[in-house]
Formats: structure tokens, C-alpha cells, sequence
């Protein structure tokens, strides 16, 4: 019963998450047009911002306290819909199976997408060594402990990846629900291309991004919730293997190639 | 198994906030997705249970959840043909609903921290989950056509 005690102190935030989860629900989806496409906007945008403005420094109503077990019941969504997905999977087993093989090679896009897009842009943009950590991979869990092993997370390396996995965190759920519903609406890929993608390696991010292309293709639901769920459990368990064995090896390679041609443009300019 | 039975109280709250942003979104009520509601929540436990007991920790909790959410779904599970209709009501995208609320407060917590980073590590952020999302979806589609599969 002490757990029971404990657990009522924070009805504040059990109040406001109940709030946030109505109201968010009631608004429903909102489509808007963004050049050839469609950018979705779905309960889980209104739930974020609605949860930014409970924040105590917008309004005086949630305290300490209740921020502190926030983690927590994060964890405790993220099971639930672990446990969702997996009940999606079940009965799509058959369908998984005839797509394994595109499953299996899309991780190979996942894992060097980043690498591929990513450096050229940061050192484009002037950034150092911080551009091997931020772009080798997504940036959660695994990736931060990888780079810290390897670099220490005191080093460029290190807060580059400290940086992508800061903002994955707070961003990367809708920004991948955004792009996904916006590359959906362009009608190139079939949506079970779009929902492998999905499978990024991050609950969250798997959920918005999924439930985006759920909200658009409410007939495929079990479908896309299916693969991407898949998809998204290959990535969690050879993303280890992946970074460590190719896309981290491939970044430092890119990189020290990027860095040198952008040395040689810079010696050309100053002697211009 | 101590900290897995901790959480109980704190996940059945959870689960009725999300049961009540299913009831919204579905336009039905509660009462139709709580049995749903109670299996996942049992998933969910067991398969924290699973983690706890089992030695091998290099797979994250959440893939031993999905799995025996897959394991009492599947066609060959003799629970199958109740327990899918039951889940079927509980809406995927509802129970993403709180899990983004919390985030939200979170983000508000580091809005100072964030502005520090810059905006440079901003753009190549998204750039790289741009990255990953397009390298996927074209090999996805590239081995969709080559195989030609039309589900």
C-alpha cells in the first residue's frame, strides 16, 4: 500500500496529463498544405505543446515534485505502447515475413542516411569533430555510450552526439511525424516503405511517425503499425552492430575526407 | 520483480489517463477498451518481468514486451482470438498521446539548455533524422518494387 500512498502525492500531474490527453483528443487531426504535400497535425503536436505550457515556469500548477517522476511514467507509456505494438505484430506475422528481406535492407539505409545527409551538411555549416558524433547515427541511448567508450564524452566527438540526442528528445517524436506525413502526402513510396522507415530505433519516434501514416491510411492500421513496429525492433537490436561495425568507421572516413577539402578551399580562399 | 510490482499503481493511472484520450478519440466509452487496456497492461508487466529475470541485458526491456506481445497474438497462440479483438480497441496513436504530453514538459524544462546548443547542431539534427528516414524509405521502396510485392 506504501507504493499506493506515494503514487496519489502527484495528482497534479496525473490532472494535467488527463487535461492534455482530452483536450488534445477532442481537437483530433488538422490537415495543412505545405508545398506539394501535407504536413498532419495530430493529438500527440497539441499533447507536446499543451505539456510545454503546463511547464510551472508558464503556468503555477504542477511543482517539483511531480516533475520528477515524469521519467517514470514516460517508461511506463513507452511499455504500453511497446505492448501495442507487439499485439499488432502478432497477428501480421505471415506479412512480415514476405516483406523480411526489404526490412533487412532498409536498416542499411537507416544506419548510412544519417551519415550520408548529415556530414556533408555540418561541415558545410563549419562544424568540427562534433559532426562524427552528431551524425553517425540517430543519437539515443546506444550511440551516447558508444561515443563515450570510444571518445569520452568530454570530447567533440562526445558533444556532438550529446547534442543529437538532446534534440531527438525533444524534437525528434514530431519532427519524424511531420516528415513523415509530409513525405506520405507526396504519393511517391508506398505507405509500407514510409512505415519501415518509421522504424528508427526510438519508441516515440516510431509511434508519431507511424501514427501519422495510420491517421492518413486508417485501412493499412494494423499494417504499418506491424512493420514499423518491426522495423523499429531490427533497429534497436542491431543498431549496436550497425554503428559500431559501419556507419561510425564510415563518418570518421567521411569526415576526415570533408574536413580536408574544406581545409584546401579555405588555403584557397586566403591566398585569394 | 520488486520495482516491476512498484510501478503498478503508477502504470494503472497512466493506462486510465490514456483509456479516457482512447474513449475521446474513438468517440466510444471507456468501459468498451478497458479490457483491452488490462491485457496490454499485463503485456507490458510481463514482459518488464521477462527483462528483470533473464540474464542477457543487451536487448532493451521494450523488445521483450513487444515479444510476448507478439507471442499471445500470433496465429499460433491458443489466446489469440480474444485477446485481439480486445486490443483492437485501445487506439495505438491515444497511447502515444500522454507519452507526448510528458515531452512537452520535459522540452519546457530544457528550453534554456536548448538555446545553448545552438542553432547550427538544430539544422544538422533534423538533417540527420531527415537522413535516416529518407535512406530507409528509398531501400524500402527499391526492394518493394524489386520484388514486387503488393500487399
Amino acid at each position: 500500500m506504501k507504493g499506493v500512498v506515494y503514487t496519489t502525492r502527484n495528482w497534479r500531474l496525473y490532472l494535467a496529463l488527463t487535461l492534455v490527453v482530452a483536450v488534445s483528443e477532442a481537437i483530433g487531426p488538422k490537415k495543412f498544405q505545405l508545398g506539394p504535400g501535407f504536413i498532419l497535425l495530430l493529438p500527440i503536436v497539441y499533447a507536446l505543446i499543451l505539456g510545454f505550457a503546463l511547464h510551472p515556469r508558464q503556468i503555477k500548477f504542477l511543482r517539483r515534485e511531480d516533475l520528477a517522476i515524469i521519467p517514470r511514467v514516460t517508461m511506463l507509456g513507452i511499455g504500453l505502447l511497446a505492448a501495442r505494438i507487439g499485439t499488432s505484430l502478432g497477428p501480421n506475422l505471415k506479412l512480415l515475413l514476405d516483406l523480411s528481406l526489404p526490412l533487412v535492407v532498409q536498416e542499411f539505409g537507416h544506419f548510412l542516411g544519417t551519415v550520408i545527409l548529415g556530414l556533408p551538411v555540418a561541415v558545410l555549416l563549419g562544424i568540427g569533430r562534433e559532426a562524427i558524433g552528431a551524425c553517425f547515427s540517430v543519437g539515443r541511448e546506444g550511440a551516447v555510450a558508444l561515443i563515450g567508450e570510444k571518445f569520452g564524452l568530454q570530447s567533440p566527438e562526445g558533444r556532438g552526439v550529446l547534442a543529437q540526442y538532446f534534440f531527438g528528445t525533444l524534437f525528434g517524436a514530431i519532427y519524424f511525424a511531420f516528415l513523415a506525413g509530409w513525405v506520405d502526402s507526396l504519393k511517391i513510396f508506398h505507405p509500407l516503405s514510409l512505415a519501415m522507415a518509421c522504424g528508427v530505433g526510438s519508441a516515440s519516434m516510431m509511434a508519431a511517425s507511424a501514427g501519422t501514416l495510420i491517421a492518413s491510411h486508417p485501412e493499412m492500421k494494423e499494417e504499418i503499425t506491424a512493420v514499423s513496429g518491426a522495423a523499429n525492433a531490427l533497429t534497436l537490436m542491431t543498431g549496436l552492430y550497425f554503428t559500431v561495425f559501419i556507419s561510425l568507421p564510415l563518418a570518421q572516413l567521411l569526415y576526415s575526407f570533408l574536413d580536408r577539402l574544406r581545409r584546401k578551399r579555405q588555403e584557397v580562399e586566403e591566398r585569394q | 520483480m520488486k520495482t516491476t510490482l512498484q510501478s503498478v499503481p503508477l502504470l494503472a493511472i497512466l493506462s486510465l489517463i490514456a483509456l479516457i484520450g482512447n474513449s475521446v478519440a474513438s468517440r466510444s466509452l471507456p468501459l468498451e477498451a478497458t479490457p483491452g487496456m488490462l491485457v496490454l497492461m499485463g503485456i507490458a508487466l510481463g514482459g518488464s518481468l521477462l527483462f528483470t529475470l533473464l540474464p542477457f541485458k543487451g536487448i532493451p526491456a521494450i523488445v521483450y514486451v513487444s515479444l510476448l506481445g507478439i507471442l499471445v497474438t500470433a496465429p499460433f497462440s491458443p489466446l489469440s482470438p480474444l485477446l485481439v479483438p480486445l486490443v483492437a480497441k485501445v487506439n495505438f496513436l491515444a497511447l502515444a498521446t500522454p507519452v507526448l504530453g510528458c515531452a512537452g514538459i520535459s522540452l519546457a524544462s530544457e528550453a534554456e539548455q536548448m538555446k545553448k546548443q545552438g542553432f547550427k547542431m538544430f539544422l544538422v539534427s533534423l538533417i540527420v533524422f531527415t537522413g535516416t528516414f529518407l535512406g530507409s524509405a528509398v531501400l524500402a521502396e527499391l526492394l518493394l518494387n524489386l520484388t514486387s510485392y503488393r500487399p
